[in-house]
């Protein structure tokens, strides 16, 4: 059974949003069915701080042990943080997807940067499909 | 690393990269039109465009198994493997041995004397990766196990950063093994919505140029990890008589018809574009 925390935002592609402290920035990472599906995650591809991405443009790449998968930017904005730690030890994302396992921190260019996301109940039933 | 594994059965397991899901990943795969398309030889970075424009095209309910060769010796590296300072591509050039980089995660292949396959399928329709991993594997098995070869899908799981060096060198649970050594290497890339895995099935050869190629070589004395039809059968098929037996050993596998058929139309228009990238020195040497 996959965690699927309540307040967070999904998309199909399997990456969360999250909201942080600060107004408007946004943290992203992968799903805890995601990184199970891959297993043992043994790289990821970050992009540096100050990268802009559209939504669903590629902001990364991940790879599991003979798995490769793109990464999909949930929002559109710029990166103001990336988690530098998964790039020493990648397997975080296995152990704690939602927590140390984070992957970018965005600043949204939308107001309304949410809209058209999944709720847990959405995404609960992608999964289930 | 010996690469010997312990086996299991390719179909009626309960191993993980097996059993339940993977028949329901076969089910759910089966439910697709199937074509199958005999690939003239075409160089790598062609190669790697069409398996990926393949991909980008993929229709809600149509699979698609590609089966292939290369023009020239060509190692390809892992989507991630960190080749740059591992191998020596101006070896590779002086002994003939193109290089290019695949979309798919995994290590260094030499494709010479193989037959190699991608299978193309909708996530929708595939599922959870692992198990379409699994369910196209035991279809490769069957096909190889009526050949001849005494084709399993090995157990066990071996992790590891993608470092360079010979994929062959080591083999991951689910792969297809015969006589405890590798006979087929795969690895899948999820590209949009679209699955794709490929791999090799090793019709004669050895991988020894890619561990020559390699400047951190394998332990020497370690016995070979991969093992090849001819050594298996005791005679070298031809690529015809593989593909038709792949072939059928996935259509059985699927519980599916696979209808012979050329590259979809909607899928050549990309394929320029993304041979020039893989042709690209950048791409090739990403890392």
């Amino acid at each position: 059974m996959s965690d699927i925390p309540e307040h967070l935002y999904y998309t199909e592609e399997h990456e969360y949003v999250g909201e942080t402290d600060e107004e408007s920035v946004y943290v992203v990472g992968i799903t805890d069915y995601a990184q199970g599906e891959l297993g043992d995650i043994v790289y990821v591809e970050l992009p540096r701080v100050g990268t802009h991405f559209d939504r669903m443009e590629v902001f990364g790449v991940i790879e599991a042990v003979k798995a490769v998968s793109d990464l999909y930017c949930p929002i559109a904005g710029e990166v103001v943080e990336v988690n530098e730690a998964i790039d020493l030890d990648p397997a975080l994302v296995n152990s704690d997807a939602y927590g140390d396992g984070w992957m970018i921190k965005l600043r949204a260019e939308d107001d309304d940067a949410l809209e058209g996301l999944m709720s847990p109940e959405d995404y609960e039933s992608h999964i289930d499909g | 690393m010996t690469g010997r594994m312990a086996v299991l059965p390719a179909a009626g397991t309960d191993h993980p990269a097996g059993g339940e899901q993977g028949r329901e990943a076969a089910r759910r795969m089966g439910r697709l039109r199937w074509t199958v398309v005999f690939d003239p030889p075409r160089d790598g970075a062609v190669n790697m465009a069409v398996d990926h424009a393949l991909a980008e095209t993929v229709d809600p309910d149509a699979g698609w198994l590609r089966l292939y060769r290369w023009t020239r010796p060509t190692l390809s590296l892992g989507r991630n493997e960190p080749a740059a300072d591992c191998y020596d591509f101006e070896r590779a050039a002086r002994l003939g041995v193109d290089v290019v980089r695949r979309p798919t995660g995994g290590r260094g292949v030499l494709h010479d004397a193989e037959l190699t396959y991608a299978v193309v399928a909708p996530i929708a329709a595939a599922g959870r990766l692992r198990a379409a991993y699994a369910a196209v594997h035991a279809g490769l098995a069957a096909g190889l196990r009526a050949l001849g070869a005494d084709a399993r899908l090995a157990a066990g799981v071996a992790p590891g950063p993608p470092r360079a060096g010979a994929c062959f060198d080591a083999t991951a649970g689910g792969e297809v093994v015969a006589g405890g050594r590798k006979l087929t290497g795969s690895a899948q890339a999820r590209i949009g919505r679209a699955l794709l895995q490929h791999g090799s099935v090793l019709i004669d050869g050895t991988q020894e140029l890619a561990r020559k190629l390699c400047r951190q070589p394998a332990d020497a004395d370690a016995a070979p990890a991969s093992t090849t039809l001819r050594e298996q059968l005791g005679r070298t098929p031809t690529w015809e008589e593989v593909a038709k037996a792949v072939t059928e050993g996935l259509a059985a596998g699927l519980e599916t018809e696979i209808a012979q058929g050329p590259l979809p139309r909607r899928a050549l228009p990309l394929i320029r574009p993304l041979e020039r990238r893989y042709r690209s020195r950048e791409w090739t040497l990403r890392r």
